[in-house]
């Protein structure tokens, strides 16, 4: 019966009530007998002294008359109901008894016992006062005093407390029983409605939105805790459905594992057997060691355990074996399941087989480097007999007077230039695109170097009436830091471009300035061409592609140029934009990023850019196995007044070496008996062993792959020259190791 | 406002000296309490018939009443026959009113008492005061003439300080012989004291107690306030034991002067 919320809660509070009330009621009345106590004594107290001090006199001079009217009048202060009066000798010389109240009898007794209690509610309480004037004792004073009135009131007062404190217990009773029974309905309503929420029955909890009390506070609060339920479980099941499509299509579609955290396999799908060969017993209890290759070193697998030890995704493709022994490549992601704590749970392992991908990509990276070592080849086999024609056309120009043959000459020249332009652009985009063009920056300058550019133009310009519109910022400062050769390439395709689509007695115009703040260089070409529809600009810049194929068959070229150029901007922090309207002309920028440098000494002067003819003092070992080679250096040497020997490979060159002192060594790589770097090894350590001055050592070769360059730097040759050699290049080395001598 | 509140100032004191007020002594023979209740009435009476304020004024003891009759303290003053012919001799107080009675001085015993006892040594004489006229000089006078007992030579007097405390005190056997008056004896209410006492001796008659007003009071307040005592009320009457007052001339009182001397306490 006690058990019910209800009980507890009136029990609990008629408890503390009668506690309280209790304690309080009983420090009341205690308080309030003291107090009566209290002032019944000091009133008896205060009432005998004055008495005393009123009857001193007519005590002394025996005026009993004055002294009976004191007694009496005394007599009327309330509650007195006795007084005597004795002198010295205990005579009695007055008195006054109320008679209505006490009797003569029990007036003498109340004398004798000083207190007596008459009735329940009565009580007399008597007492003796001596009386002394200067330590002389004149008799004593009695007198009786009624505390009935004290005790009534105090009576009354508890009989009021007692009637009040049985209407509190009993509002209290009320209030508590009428709380208690809204609780327990209440409680109950919601214990039914708990109940049905988690038996998933549907329910409609009634709520209040202006909650009145906290019970209806309970109530909104369900209802919207049952709203949140029914969306989070709705939530739930569609995540569960979701995820099972998911389970479903990775199950159809990768190789699906668990592992415990001791690496022990937990879970294998179906496609796991049928790829693997194993069945889910045979896997189930075994680590992933049963389908280990042995060619994947232990490295790989500490990597892979200490990655999802940490809690980490470990992600890789990789071989493994089947049960049938024949390899297999997996893409593998393995992710750590983690508790609520953080703590690894399990790990999950998601592959997908990519065997015939990586076989694939094998292939791909093979063709490649085929295809690079062709290029390389290509380039070194092409070169050479290039080499040896446009050597040869210049020698013949310079040595032909007949118009008609210098004519001829001049188009073998423009044929083999146009030749070994496309093979450049070719290597230029091989290199790109293996990632191996390197950007080499040196101090140039730039009035000077791109006049000279443009100026390469003026001829062909001048050949189709095209007026070249130069105009070059005096601003630009005197020392760029940057690739020249590169930003000369980007010019040269924009020039050609420009010359090749301008009809003849149009304009180009050349702008070119740079922006300090932003140390922007900026080279423009506008050209009066033909212009290019929005399609064609969208795809200019793309390799192998013209504005459209007409084009290739109408101005020839690879395509490649833009291409290329974009590339090259890009490779130097920079861009090339393309403003064009169809019909109207075109304008090429190149914005690059370069760096003011200061123009001294040791980097360039104009001097050296000197157009007129040089002349050079100097003996130089030429080592070159090819025979047109030998003859085309040899021309090149004598029209700068070297002195030379020729040796046909490395052994005669080292022999040459060894018996004849030389300014410089042109060193051919590919040679018969001892290549070139042979050739150099041998020379450095006669030089080291001898204590020889060392003799510069350029190589010479086709071959101007940036590797190529590398290695002949790190084998010490002291410069590279390519061929076809040409005057621009073989004037550089000679101009850097040779003394220079002006006619 | 100053200037009102000067005028008011003036007024009031103006009235004061017009109206002074009248104060009526009266012997202390009984209790204060006693005295209030009986001339309290009297001069609130007294003051309306005349419209002057008359202020009723007694002291603690005879002595006291005695010492401020003799300095002329009381415009006039109800006495007893020796306190007149005293006041007269010092401030010239002349009785123009009295009670149509004579007083006669007693001496009280207890009950059952042998008048032997008058002259027992060891008897104590309880007086009210020592001049109290009937009760303690005319007592006196009987008790040396008549019983020859000289209470100075027994020296053996208590005075009580009223007539009611004589009696109480024979009564309740504090003395054994007390000396009163018959108005007083026969006012005595206390059934109790009167049943044990007996009056062993009562002396002459002589005048009762005069009002006796002061000289410098104005002849026609002092008529006012004469014919007022006459027309006096019998309540009020009743409460002093009189049946009337009447207009004396203040020679009635020789025989009291004559007394004091015999008694050798007239003040020369």
């Amino acid at each position: 019966m006690f058990n019910s919320l209800k009980s507890k809660f009136i029990i609990s509070f008629i408890t503390i009530e009668i506690i309280f009330f209790t304690l309080i009621v009983s420090l009341n009345f205690n308080s309030l007998n003291k107090a009566s106590q209290t002032l019944t004594d000091e009133k008896m107290h205060v009432s005998s002294q004055l008495l005393i001090e009123l009857i001193k006199t007519p005590l002394i001079t025996y005026d009993l008359a004055t002294l009976d009217d004191i007694v009496k009048n005394f007599s009327n202060i309330k509650n007195v109901i006795a007084i005597q009066v004795d002198d010295v000798n205990d005579n009695i010389i007055s008195s006054y008894i109320k008679e209505e109240t006490i009797s003569e009898e029990t007036f003498k007794n109340l004398i004798h016992d000083n207190t007596q209690t008459l009735t329940k509610d009565r009580k007399y309480i008597s007492t003796l006062v001596e009386i002394t004037v200067d330590d002389e004792h004149l008799g004593h004073i009695e007198f009786v005093f009624d505390n009935s009135e004290h005790i009534k009131i105090i009576k009354s007062n508890q009989n009021k407390t007692y009637i009040l404190i049985a209407i509190a217990l009993l509002i209290g009773f009320l209030i508590s029983y009428f709380v208690g029974n809204k609780l327990e309905k209440s409680l109950k309503h919601l214990t039914k409605i708990a109940k049905d929420v988690a038996d998933d029955k549907n329910v409609v909890i009634p709520y209040n939105d202006s909650h009145k009390d906290e019970m209806d506070e309970l109530f909104y609060a369900m209802h919207r805790m049952q709203k949140h339920i029914s969306e989070r479980t709705l939530n739930l099941n569609n995540s569960i459905n979701d995820l099972q499509q998911f389970i479903n299509a990775l199950n159809h579609s990768a190789i699906v594992s668990k592992t415990d955290t001791k690496g022990v396999i937990t879970y294998v799908n179906s496609k796991f057997c049928e790829v693997t060969g194993y069945s889910e017993e045979e896997l189930l209890g075994q680590t992933h060691n049963i389908l280990r290759d042995k060619e994947v070193g232990d490295d790989f697998y500490k990597d892979m355990w200490e990655t999802i030890t940490a809690k980490k995704i470990f992600h890789s493709t990789f071989k493994n074996i089947k049960k049938s022994g024949e390899p297999y490549y997996v893409d593998a992601t393995i992710v750590p399941l983690l508790d609520r704590e953080g703590n690894v749970i399990e790990y999950i392992a998601i592959r997908y087989e990519v065997t015939e991908i990586v076989d694939a990509k094998d292939k791909a990276i093979e063709a490649k480097r085929i295809k690079e070592n062709f290029l390389s080849n290509m380039s070194h086999e092409i070169r050479t007999p290039m080499n040896a024609i446009l050597g040869f056309v210049q020698i013949l120009q310079k040595n032909t007077t007949n118009k008609t043959n210098l004519s001829h000459l001049k188009t073998i020249q423009n044929s083999s230039e146009s030749l070994l332009h496309i093979i450049n652009d070719i290597l230029d985009f091989s290199k790109i695109e293996s990632g191996k063009l390197v950007i080499d920056k040196h101090p140039f300058i730039p009035q000077y170097e791109f006049t000279q550019t443009i100026e390469l133009f003026a001829i062909n310009a001048q050949d189709k009436s095209i007026n070249l519109v130069t105009n070059i910022d005096s601003d630009i400062p005197n020392c760029f830091e940057g690739d020249l050769t590169r930003i000369k390439q980007i010019m040269f395709n924009f020039l050609s471009n420009a010359i090749k689509f301008t009809k003849d007695g149009k304009s180009i115009f050349i702008d070119i300035t740079y922006k300090t703040k932003t140390s922007l260089l900026c080279i423009s070409v506008k050209d009066e061409g033909i212009g290019m529809s929005k399609e064609a600009q969208s795809k200019v810049f793309n390799a192998f592609e013209q504005a459209d194929n007409s084009t290739t068959r109408q101005f020839g070229g690879t395509g490649l140029g833009l291409s290329i150029s974009s590339k090259l901007a890009s490779l130097m922090n920079g861009e090339i934009t393309l403003e064009s309207t169809e019909g109207m002309g075109s304008t090429f920028s190149l914005y690059i990023p370069l760096k003011v440098c200061k123009l001294n000494d040791k980097n360039l002067s104009l001097n050296d850019l000197s157009t007129e003819d040089k002349r050079f003092t100097g003996k130089v070992l030429v080592a070159e196995d090819n025979k047109t080679n030998q003859m085309l250096i040899k021309i090149l040497l004598e029209d700068y007044g070297v002195e030379y020997t020729i040796t046909d490979d490395g052994l005669q060159a080292f022999k040459a070496f060894k018996t004849s002192k030389y300014d410089m060594v042109l060193m051919d790589e590919n040679m018969p008996n001892m290549t070139g770097i042979q050739t150099l090894e041998k020379i450095l350590k006669y030089e080291e062993e001898n204590q020889l001055k060392h003799t510069p050592v350029i190589a010479l070769t086709a071959n101007v792959m940036q590797e190529y360059k590398q290695r002949f730097a790190a084998a010490g040759m002291d410069d590279f020259l390519a061929k076809p050699i040409n005057y621009t290049e073989l004037e550089r080395v000679l101009e850097r190791f040779l003394h220079n001598s002006k006619i | 406002m100053k200037y009102i509140y000067t005028i008011l100032t003036f007024f009031t004191i103006a009235t004061t000296s017009l109206h002074a007020d009248i104060i009526m002594g009266i012997v202390p023979q009984q209790s204060p309490l006693k005295l209030l209740k009986v001339w309290k009435p009297i001069s609130t009476y007294l003051s309306e018939q005349t419209g002057e304020k008359i202020i009723f004024k007694t002291e603690k003891s005879i002595n006291k009443f005695e010492e401020v009759l003799y300095n002329g303290g009381y415009d006039f003053a109800y006495m007893n026959p020796y306190h007149y012919v005293v006041a007269n001799k010092k401030q010239n107080y002349i009785a123009h009113v009295r009670a149509n009675k004579n007083i006669r001085g007693i001496l009280v015993m207890k009950t059952g008492s042998s008048l032997e006892k008058l002259k027992d040594k060891n008897s104590r004489y309880l007086f009210p005061a020592p001049n109290a006229f009937a009760a303690t000089l005319l007592t006196k006078y009987d008790l040396v003439q008549k019983f020859g007992v000289s209470i100075e030579v027994l020296n053996n007097a208590l005075y009580v300080n009223s007539h009611d405390s004589v009696y109480k005190g024979i009564s309740r056997g504090i003395g054994n012989i007390g000396g009163g008056i018959e108005r007083t004896y026969k006012n005595m209410n206390d059934k109790n004291v009167k049943k044990s006492l007996n009056i062993v001796h009562t002396t002459k008659a002589y005048p009762s107690h005069p009002f006796a007003f002061k000289p410098s009071m104005k002849k026609e307040v002092r008529k006012k306030i004469v014919d007022a005592l006459l027309k006096m009320p019998e309540p009020l009457l009743k409460a002093l034991s009189v049946k009337k007052l009447k207009k004396i001339n203040h020679t009635e009182y020789d025989s009291v002067k004559s007394l004091a001397i015999k008694l050798q306490i007239m003040p020369k």
